[in-house]
């Protein structure tokens, strides 16, 4: 397929996406009625439906739709950039230890009680910035980072957070059931306040993550001969795990830990992109959101009034296409 | 089944193959929660509690000194706070459990089978109390006097709790849709077939977490929840007062009778949740809540 052709599909699908994500849920409300609500909020119309519909629509669908759209693309643009920076198809955006360290950030706010919205992301944010720049200093050799010692290092210190969540988990008593809800990730607390924050964190980090689309090309060739073709390499390394770190604190903070759709999505998109990143990226934040919207939908969908973790589906649908993935591409996968 | 129950009484020794009876010899063989057959020789005189309902259960039996160990959970009555601590509900030392020497363990349904295995394997009578209503905390109280021997206070208690126990459907104007919240993000609540949930139906208010298919303990989601509507909201105070300035500001449960209306009630975690004699204290403060909102 040729890019443009591909993009306008993905956005299209995008599009439906979103409208069955508004549509479907536990509690059924018919189709014209979601239509109107939705007008309603252009052009002012009769009320046809009941208060409750209108908040239901508007106040809950809505914005997790939108947040798990913005969520599934930041994180699936972040897996392709890092598995271009450390040309290694196991990078995902979690492996440099954001993830744990925005988890322990948030696990020890939720477990000294203070659960609010006002606290726990605030917290998971600094954990990501602060993992991810530990590593990053850890992996320096001279005045160049070694990637092979990033990996390692990143592992290593989401090894140690993981431990330390698991401590907290094992002391928090009362607060056990929030974590361990919030650690399996899930978009049930979605408000419009969320999307607002994460909305231009995850725009402005695809924007940056694209400006270096040419530069991340040519990391593909080795670090070595990306340098000898004039790729800054060690400032295009800080400028994208600083980028990578704000969306990912962006997403576990509001989210919880939401694992798979920064490796797998990367790996499927490129199946009909091909390794370009100019049009990787833009088809991977749009496959990302299509992927979170309708693990969403399932989440939601699948024991009706309960909520079941959407990182939960993400892994369960997500683990099996990925090994038919390898195994049916095994000769190139990356 | 009965081969089980022959041999245990066989065991201990005398001629009865009857379960929840006291023996010629003194021991007892009963039936616990998690229907286990448990045969006990002789009366306990060293006793270690896995929940703080159960220590409840022990004080209230006039058992306290006799309690010795307990979890870090453990504060009512106020002796409670000095005994031993064997560590957490899930997962307490069960090498500090074995050091105490106790004759009769009671579990709860948090222990985890491994636990109690491991328990049994030193060879220590493990008996798990495990009640999902009123009349199962009526069923334990009665099962821990037997198995340490105190069934005239036992039954004096039961007989007391019975008289407080309001016959279910009390007699209120209308039925209000209660809804019960554990905890807020996400949202849980509690089944019919807890005690939480026995206290709403028979105190008179409908339980809405059953009609969004919630057994045990669940969660639910806010969209069911504006669809189901509740009229009354009775919050665990596990649930701090931020969590709860969460619920009441949140825009997505604005049009929920309960918020409109101001009706939130908080109760205390620890007389709430904990399935021992206060359980009936929780029932006659829910039934005021549910009198007032009816």
């Amino acid at each position: 397929m040729k890019r443009n052709t591909t993009l306008l599909v993905l956005a299209a699908t995008l599009f439906v996406t979103v409208i069955a994500g508004v549509a479907i849920g536990p509690v059924w409300i018919a189709p014209q009625k979601i239509v109107a609500i939705l007008t309603n909020l252009v052009f002012p119309t009769n009320h046809t439906w009941s208060e409750a519909e209108a908040i239901i629509v508007y106040q809950i669908r809505l914005p997790r739709t939108f947040m798990a759209l913005l969520v599934g693309s930041g994180l699936a643009v972040a897996g392709v950039a890092m598995q271009a920076l450390f040309k290694n198809p196991l990078a995902d955006p979690y492996v440099l230890g954001a993830s744990s360290g925005a988890g322990f950030g948030a696990a020890l706010i939720i477990s000294f009680g203070l659960v609010s919205a006002v606290f726990v992301p605030p917290a998971a944010f600094a954990g990501a910035i602060f993992a991810t720049f530990t590593v990053y200093a850890l992996s320096m050799i001279g005045p160049k980072s070694s990637v092979s010692l990033l990996l390692l290092s990143g592992i290593a210190l989401s090894t140690l957070f993981s431990a330390l969540i698991s401590f907290l988990m094992f002391l928090s008593g009362e607060n056990l059931h929030q974590l361990v809800f919030w650690l399996m990730g899930g978009l049930w607390a979605s408000r419009w306040e969320y999307v607002e924050i994460t909305f231009p964190v995850v725009l402005v980090g695809t924007v940056i993550v694209y400006a270096y689309a040419r530069d991340l090309n040519l990391m593909l060739s080795g670090e070595e001969s990306a340098q000898h073709l004039g790729v800054a390499v060690e400032s295009l390394k800080k400028i994208l795990l600083v980028t990578v770190s704000f969306i990912v604190g962006v997403a576990v903070a509001f989210c919880g830990i939401i694992g798979f759709v920064g490796l797998i999505v990367p790996h499927v998109v490129r199946t009909f992109t091909g390794p370009d990143h100019k049009a990787l990226i833009p088809a991977s934040a749009l496959f990302g959101g299509i992927l979170l919207i309708w693990a969403d939908i399932i989440a939601r969908s699948a024991i009706p009034g309960s909520e079941v973790p959407v990182g939960i589906i993400t892994a369960l649908l997500g683990a099996p296409f990925f090994m038919y993935l390898v195994r049916s591409r095994r000769k190139n996968i990356f | 089944m009965i081969a089980a129950v022959l041999l245990a009484t066989l065991g201990a020794g005398c001629t009865q193959l009857s379960s929840n009876q006291t023996t010629q010899s003194g021991g007892i063989t009963v039936t616990d929660d998690a229907g286990r057959t448990v045969t006990i020789a002789h009366t306990p005189n060293r006793i270690v509690s896995l929940a703080p309902a159960i220590t409840e259960d022990l004080f209230a039996l006039g058992l306290g000194d006799k309690v010795v160990g307990g979890t870090t959970f453990d504060n009512y009555p106020p002796a409670a706070n000095n005994i031993t601590k064997v560590g957490g509900f899930s997962s307490p030392n069960i090498e500090k459990i074995v050091s105490l020497n106790p004759d009769v363990i009671f579990a709860a349904s948090e222990n985890k089978d491994t636990v109690i295995q491991a328990l049994e394997g030193y060879g220590i009578k493990t008996v798990v109390i495990a009640p999902s209503s009123l009349t199962g905390i009526l069923n334990d109280l009665s099962l821990i006097g037997k198995v340490t021997g105190t069934t005239g206070k036992s039954s004096t208690l039961v007989a007391n709790l019975t008289q407080r126990m309001i016959s279910s459907n009390a007699s209120v104007a209308s039925h209000p849709r209660v809804l019960y919240l554990v905890w807020y993000d996400p949202i849980m609540s509690a089944g019919a077939d807890t005690v939480e949930g026995d206290i709403i139906a028979r105190t008179g208010g409908i339980n809405v977490a059953p009609l969004a298919n919630v057994s045990g303990y669940g969660t639910l989601s806010k969209e069911t929840i504006v669809a189901l509507n509740p009229s009354v909201i009775i919050a665990n105070s596990a649930m701090n007062s931020t969590a709860i300035q969460q619920v009441k500001s949140d825009p997505a449960l604005s049009t929920v009778d309960a918020i409109k209306n101001g009706k939130i009630f908080i109760l205390d975690t620890d007389i709430i949740s904990r399935p021992g004699p206060r359980a009936f204290d929780a029932m006659e403060l829910i039934a005021g809540i549910i009198r007032q909102a009816s």
